[in-house]
C-alpha cells in the first residue's frame, strides 16, 4: 500500500520541503526515510551528541554540502572547552572518512589540526568551499593541496596550541619563487588575524586571482603589507569589519594597488579622517557601491571628494554618519545625480536637521530606485514629501523607526511614488493604521510592506493576501 | 466531452481508468512524456489508454495545458495559483499521482510543490493515512531516527 506515491514524486516533494520539516517526514516509513537519506545532498548540524557524527553521516551517501556547528544549546559544554582541539579534529576526521563527494563544507566546532585538514584534502579532491577555525601558529600551506578550492573562509583561535599541531611546517620567508604556489582562491574571509601571524603572509603572496576579501575583527594582516599587495591587484569586492588597526593601512594600499574595486563595505570604524581621504582621492578604480558604517571621522570633505571621484557609483550607504551637514550630501547629489540608483542615509541626524535637504537631493537624483532613511527620528512629512515629488521612480522605501512622520507621507507615496513595490514602515508611531490601510489598498504595484502588526486589521491583511501582497509584521 | 480539444483528423485520442475516452491535440498530448513515444506510432484509431488516470484528473491536466499562459512569470504564477486554489487535499494526492505518471511537462513540479505545502507541518500520523502508508518502524526503531533528528537538524523541534 505505500508505493502509491513513486520514488520519484516523493524525491520531487522532499525537494520542496524545507530540511526540518522533511527529515521529520522521513519517518513515515522505512521507504520514506531512505530515500529521504539518499535525496539529502545538504545537511546543517548542530553537534551534541559527538560520537554519533560517523552513524548520521553514514545515512547520507550523497552529500554535496555540510555545514556542522556546535549544539546552540550547550555552547558552554564541558566537554568542548576541556578538549577542543583533539575533538574537533577527530569530528573533521570523521567527515573526511564519511563524506567523500563534499563541495561545500563549514566548520565551526573547533580549530582543527593540520594533520586533519590534510586528510580532508585526500578524500574530498572537489571541495571548493571551505570555512574552517584554526589554532595558532597559523600554517597555510595545506591550501595548497585542494586543488579545486575558491572561496576559503578561516577564524583564527585566540589560544595557542603549542606542539600538539601535527604536521609541523615553515615558512622560507626569503624564498619568494617557488613557481608551483600559486592559489586558485577567489574570494578569501579571515576573521581575527594578529600582525604577527605570518602564516597568512604566505597566503597573500600566492592569492592572485582573487576577488571577493573580507577582513573581520583582524588586529594585523599577518607579516608585511609588501606580501599583503600581491593579493589586491584583481579584487572586485572588500568588506572591513571591525578591524580598526588596519583598514587605514588597507584602504591605502587598496587605493595603490587595486584599479578593479567595484564595491567597499566598511563597518564598525576604521578609516580616519586622512585614510579616508587618500583613498577616496586616490583610488582609481570605478566604484559602484559604497558602504559606510559607524566611519567615525566621515565628514563633508570626503563626500566631496567622492562625488568628484567616483561618478560611477550606483549604490551608497551611509549609516550613523554624525560629522556631515546638507553641504556635503548635497555634493553627492550633484555629483552622483546621473548614476545613483541606491540611496541610504540611516541614522544621519543631518537629514532631519537641515530644512530644504532632502527636496534639493530628489531634484539631483531623479534616478533612485532605492531610498533608505530609516532611523532618522527627527524627520518631519515636510521633507521627506519635498523629496519624494521628485523621487517617482521609487520602488524600494525604507522609513523604519522615523517615529515623526505620519498618514501625510503615505497620501505622499501614493500620489508621487506609483512604482513603489517594497516599503517598510515599521516603528513608524506617527502613521495610524487609516493611513496604512488606505496605502495598502490603493498602491497599484505594492508586493510586500513591513509595517507594525496592530495596525493591520484582518480584512485588510485577507485583502493583501488576494492580491499576492505580503504583510510583515 | 472531451470535444473541446482540437477537432482535427490527427487528434489523439486518450482512455482513461474510467473508461472516458478524450481527444487532444497533438500539441497538447506532447506534453506528456509518459505517452509520448506512443504518439509517434498511432493514427487517429489508436486509442491509449491510461491504466492509472481518471476522467478527472486529465480534465484538469488538460485544462492546465491549454490554460498555462506562455507570458510573463507572474502571470503564470497567478494561473497556477488559481489552479490548485479550489481542489481538496484529496484532489491534490490523485492529481499529483496521475501527473507524475503522465509526467505532465511542469504540473509536476507545481503539484509536488502543493502537496508538499499541505503536508508540510502535517503530524507523521496525518501523513501516513493521507498516503495510505503503513507504518513499518518498531518503535525503537522510530524512537531512535526521532532522537536522531531532534538533536541532528536545524530548527526541529520535538512533538
Amino acid at each position: 500500500m505505500d508505493n502509491i506515491l513513486c520514488d520519484e514524486l516523493l524525491e520531487e516533494i522532499f525537494q520542496k520541503l524545507p530540511q526540518s520539516s522533511s527529515s521529520s517526514l522521513s519517518l513515515v516509513s522505512k521507504r520514506w526515510l531512505h530515500l529521504h537519506r539518499s535525496s539529502t545532498t545538504s545537511l546543517s548540524l548542530h553537534l551534541s551528541h559527538h560520537s554519533s557524527l560517523s552513524i548520521i553521516l553514514s545515512h547520507y551517501p550523497f552529500l554535496s554540502s555540510l555545514y556542522v556547528n556546535p549544539s546552540s544549546s550547550s555552547s558552554s559544554s564541558t566537554t568542548t572547552i576541556a578538549t577542543p582541539f583533539t575533538l574537533s579534529s577527530h569530528l573533521l576526521s570523521v567527515v573526511s572518512s564519511s563524506c567523500l563527494n563534499l563541495r561545500v563544507l563549514g566548520f565551526h566546532v573547533g580549530p582543527v589540526s593540520l594533520s586533519s585538514l590534510t586528510s580532508l584534502s585526500k578524500a574530498c579532491t572537489f571541495l571548493t568551499s571551505l570555512s574552517v577555525t584554526l589554532p595558532r601558529p597559523i600554517f597555510l600551506k595545506w591550501v595548497l593541496s585542494f586543488p579545486s578550492l575558491k572561496h576559503l573562509s578561516i577564524e583564527f583561535h585566540e589560544a595557542e596550541v603549542g606542539n600538539q599541531h601535527g604536521v609541523m611546517e615553515s615558512y622560507d620567508f626569503d624564498d619568494d619563487d617557488d613557481g608551483d604556489g600559486e592559489l586558485g582562491l577567489e574570494s578569501v574571509c579571515f576573521v581575527g588575524i594578529h600582525g604577527d601571524d605570518y602564516g597568512v603572509g604566505w597566503l597573500w603572496r600566492r592569492c592572485k586571482k582573487l576577488k571577493r576579501l573580507k577582513l573581520q575583527k583582524c588586529q594585523g594582516i599577518g607579516g608585511s603589507y609588501s606580501c599583503f599587495v600581491k593579493c589586491l591587484e584583481g579584487l572586485e569586492d572588500v568588506e572591513i569589519r571591525t578591524c580598526r588597526a588596519v583598514a587605514d593601512l588597507v584602504l591605502l594600499k587598496l587605493a595603490e594597488n587595486c584599479g578593479s574595486l567595484n564595491s567597499l563595505s566598511l563597518y564598525d570604524g576604521g578609516g580616519s579622517r586622512e585614510a579616508l581621504l587618500y583613498f577616496f582621492s586616490q583610488c582609481s578604480s570605478n566604484l559602484n557601491k559604497l558602504d559606510l558604517r559607524l566611519p567615525m571621522d566621515l565628514d563633508n570633505n570626503h563626500l566631496q571628494s567622492m562625488a568628484m571621484n567616483f561618478r560611477g557609483i550606483t549604490s551608497l550607504r551611509l549609516q550613523s554618519c554624525y560629522l556631515l551637514s546638507g553641504e556635503g550630501l548635497k555634493a553627492i547629489g550633484m555629483g552622483m545625480s546621473d548614476g545613483l540608483e541606491e540611496l541610504a542615509l540611516i541614522n544621519c541626524d543631518v537629514v532631519g536637521r537641515e530644512y530644504g535637504l532632502l527636496a534639493t537631493l530628489g531634484q539631483h537624483l531623479r534616478r533612485l530606485t532605492k531610498l533608505d532613511l530609516s532611523h532618522n527620528e527627527t524627520l518631519l512629512d515636510k521633507d521627506l514629501i519635498s523629496m519624494l515629488v521628485s523621487c517617482v521612480h521609487l520602488v524600494d522605501l525604507r522609513l523604519r523607526g522615523c517615529k515623526r512622520i505620519t498618514g501625510m507621507a503615505m497620501v505622499s507615496m501614493l500620489r508621487s511614488c506609483k512604482r513603489l513595490e517594497n516599503v517598510d514602515v515599521m516603528n513608524c508611531f506617527g502613521i495610524e493604521s487609516e493611513a496604512i490601510e488606505m496605502f495598502i489598498k490603493k498602491s497599484p504595484r505594492l508586493r510586500r510592506i513591513e509595517v507594525d502588526g496592530s495596525k493591520v486589521s484582518d480584512a485588510v491583511t485577507m485583502f493583501a493576501s488576494n492580491r499576492f501582497i505580503e504583510v510583515i509584521a | 466531452m472531451a470535444e473541446k480539444a482540437s477537432p482535427s483528423s490527427n487528434s489523439i485520442s486518450l482512455k482513461t481508468v474510467d473508461g472516458k475516452i478524450f481527444k487532444v491535440s497533438p500539441a497538447i498530448a506532447n506534453q506528456m512524456l509518459t505517452i509520448q513515444p506512443l504518439i509517434k506510432d498511432s493514427d487517429s484509431s489508436t486509442i491509449i489508454s491510461l491504466p492509472d488516470v481518471a476522467a478527472f484528473h486529465l480534465t484538469k491536466i488538460i485544462e492546465y495545458l491549454e490554460g498555462k499562459p506562455a507570458a510573463a512569470p507572474s502571470a503564470v504564477d497567478a494561473f497556477e495559483a488559481q489552479f490548485v486554489k479550489d481542489l481538496s487535499p484529496e484532489e491534490l494526492k490523485g492529481l499529483l499521482i496521475a501527473v507524475g505518471y503522465l509526467k505532465v511537462n511542469g504540473l509536476v513540479d507545481l503539484m509536488a510543490n502543493t502537496v508538499a505545502k499541505l503536508i508540510e507541518n502535517k503530524s507523521v500520523e496525518y501523513v501516513r493515512k493521507f498516503f495510505g502508508v503503513v507504518n513499518d518502524f518498531t518503535p525503537a526503531e522510530e524512537a531512535k531516527c526521532r532522537q536522531e533528528h531532534a538533536w541532528a537538524f536545524d530548527g526541529v523541534d520535538e512533538d
